[in-house]
């Protein structure tokens, strides 16, 4: 696991989005495909927000996928740090913050991987890196 | 049922300062209304309609009620998408005097991020996934630039003359937060905040705030002021969309622009002044390929050589220095956006920066974030 160097709030979990933040515990990336339209959406929701027609169904993912934009934070108290969207493989374009120390060899169309790192004693937070 | 020229802004006022450490933000909101109210000719009586946006602390009912206006205002709404809020509000107002709810209706904004940072947004569902980032302004408008660049092949240069141009007008500014001018070379040279976005790709970050004051056409004659027509506004919700359609490089103003337009009854060669929502450097070039004052992936073209300055190019943009050099109460540009444009059909703006006969001018807002869900605005004003 990477040192945490950033402090990090509490993550905001509720009712609907804790089978996720469950199974992150164990490493495992979920998201949700609804089987009206057999799209993935991001972030997690159980009414289908691209055709309304159903709910919504857990499954895990690769997360693999490659960038789609990405910035480096210079003026930051803790260092610097990489946002980004990435697009996950066969599905959504995901907001995301990369890794502490990812901050080198970002490039629009480069491989990622969706990565879990514990921010505190309770909570694990999603993250990517380059693969 | 359509609002043009069927409601007017008749007062506008801009608070002096851009620190305000010896004033609370109630305060602030009470000067720039009373300054709007004077402008107009109008008492504080004759408000029945009040608009407001989050920056109002409690929203409407809170504020009127520390304005003395409770038990008088037959309209009132909080709205809150940023920084567009404002320009928004244009459009709302004018509908609430069209279908006779208020007569005299009210907006203002003010703040002191600097002094007393504001309450954040009581986020939404997106938190749990989003809120651990720190993503802030700079970072998350970076994102489009950077997707702009990779597709358009904008450089920082073009960004650049964005600036340029807000600081030229800047200078003729006396209340201008920045008012030196800068040169292609200052901006990309400044210090590099989020990549590809330097310092100087960045708003101020100011304090103080403004409001202005619309009635019908009938009383604002009445006033003796120039008068300043709504001809037509538009808005629209741009985000994630579930993380399907991503496309950094165009704004919600693709729509909302077009639309005010539309309903305006005007293209954009007959705009002659726009207050463009100016947040960063990126922000404006996306707008103006969103308006269609040149196709998609042209803005670096159209914006470069000093297009945008005033008796120098054909788009002059942001006369009184903008949020890039100027004013941005409250990270939220949309308030100062309309009073310049206020300022230019009235005549009133400084002579070096007025757009000689400025009969029809445009202004935009994007709020919220660009890159992660925002609300834009357009509204196309008139000189009566």
């Amino acid at each position: 696991m990477t040192e945490m160097i950033h402090k990090y709030p509490k993550v905001a979990k509720n009712e609907e989005t804790k089978p996720f933040w469950d199974a992150a515990q164990e490493g495992r990336f979920l998201v949700r495909r609804c089987p009206a339209c057999k799209e993935i959406h991001w972030y997690p929701r159980t009414l289908c927000p691209l055709c309304h027609k159903a709910e919504t169904e857990w499954e895990e993912h690769s997360g693999e996928g490659e960038i789609y934009t990405w910035t480096v934070m210079r003026k930051s108290p803790t260092g610097p740090f990489a946002l980004g969207y990435v697009k996950l493989d066969g599905g959504p374009h995901v907001y995301v913050r990369f890794r502490d120390g990812v901050t080198e060899g970002l490039e629009i169309g480069k491989r990622t991987r969706m990565v879990f790192d514990r921010i505190s004693d309770e909570d694990v937070y999603l993250f990517a890196d380059l693969a | 049922m359509s609002i043009k020229r069927k409601a007017c802004i008749a007062g506008i006022y801009e608070y002096p300062l851009r620190k305000c450490p010896d004033q609370s933000i109630w305060q602030l909101h009470a000067a720039v209304a009373d300054g709007a109210l004077k402008d107009a000719g109008l008492s504080w009586e004759d408000v029945d309609g009040y608009f407001c946006g989050g920056d109002a602390p409690g929203g409407a009912m809170a504020m009127a009620d520390y304005l003395g206006l409770t038990n008088q205002l037959t309209h009132y709404d909080t709205t809150d998408t940023g920084g567009s809020s404002y320009v928004m509000h244009v459009g709302k107002m004018a509908e609430a005097i069209v279908m006779g709810k208020c007569k005299v209706a009210l907006c203002t904004l003010a703040g002191k991020p600097r002094t007393a940072p504001p309450t954040p947004r009581v986020p939404g569902a997106e938190q749990g996934f989003e809120g651990g980032y720190n993503g802030t302004p700079p970072n998350l408008y970076a994102l489009a630039a950077r997707r702009h660049m990779h597709e358009y092949g904008t450089t920082s240069e073009q960004l650049a003359w964005i600036k340029v141009a807000a600081s030229t007008h800047a200078q003729y500014n006396p209340h201008a937060m920045l008012q030196d001018v800068v040169t292609v070379e200052d901006v990309v040279n400044s210090p590099m905040i989020a990549d590809p976005l330097h310092m100087f790709d960045c708003c101020v970050v100011s304090e103080g705030g403004g409001a202005f004051i619309m009635t019908t056409p009938e009383i604002a004659k009445s006033l003796g002021k120039p008068i300043v027509n709504v001809l037509s506004a538009a808005q629209f919700l741009k985000g994630q969309a579930g993380g399907h359609g991503m496309d950094l490089t165009t704004s919600g103003l693709a729509v909302s622009g077009p639309k005010a337009l539309e309903l305006a009854g005007v293209t954009v060669d007959d705009i002659k002044y726009a207050s463009i929502y100016d947040s960063f450097t990126i922000t404006v070039l996306m707008q103006l390929e969103d308006m269609g004052f040149c196709k998609k992936g042209e803005g670096g073209k159209f914006v470069q050589d000093g297009n945008l300055i005033s008796g120098q190019g054909r788009l002059p943009f942001n006369t009184d220095g903008g949020g890039l050099c100027n004013n941005h109460p409250v990270n939220r540009g949309g308030m100062t956006k309309v009073l310049e444009a206020v300022r230019q059909l009235r005549g009133e703006a400084h002579e070096k920066v007025q757009v000689p006969n400025c009969d029809i001018a445009l202004v935009t807002g994007i709020g919220g974030t660009l890159t992660v869900r925002h609300g834009s605005a357009a509204a196309i004003l008139e000189r009566g």
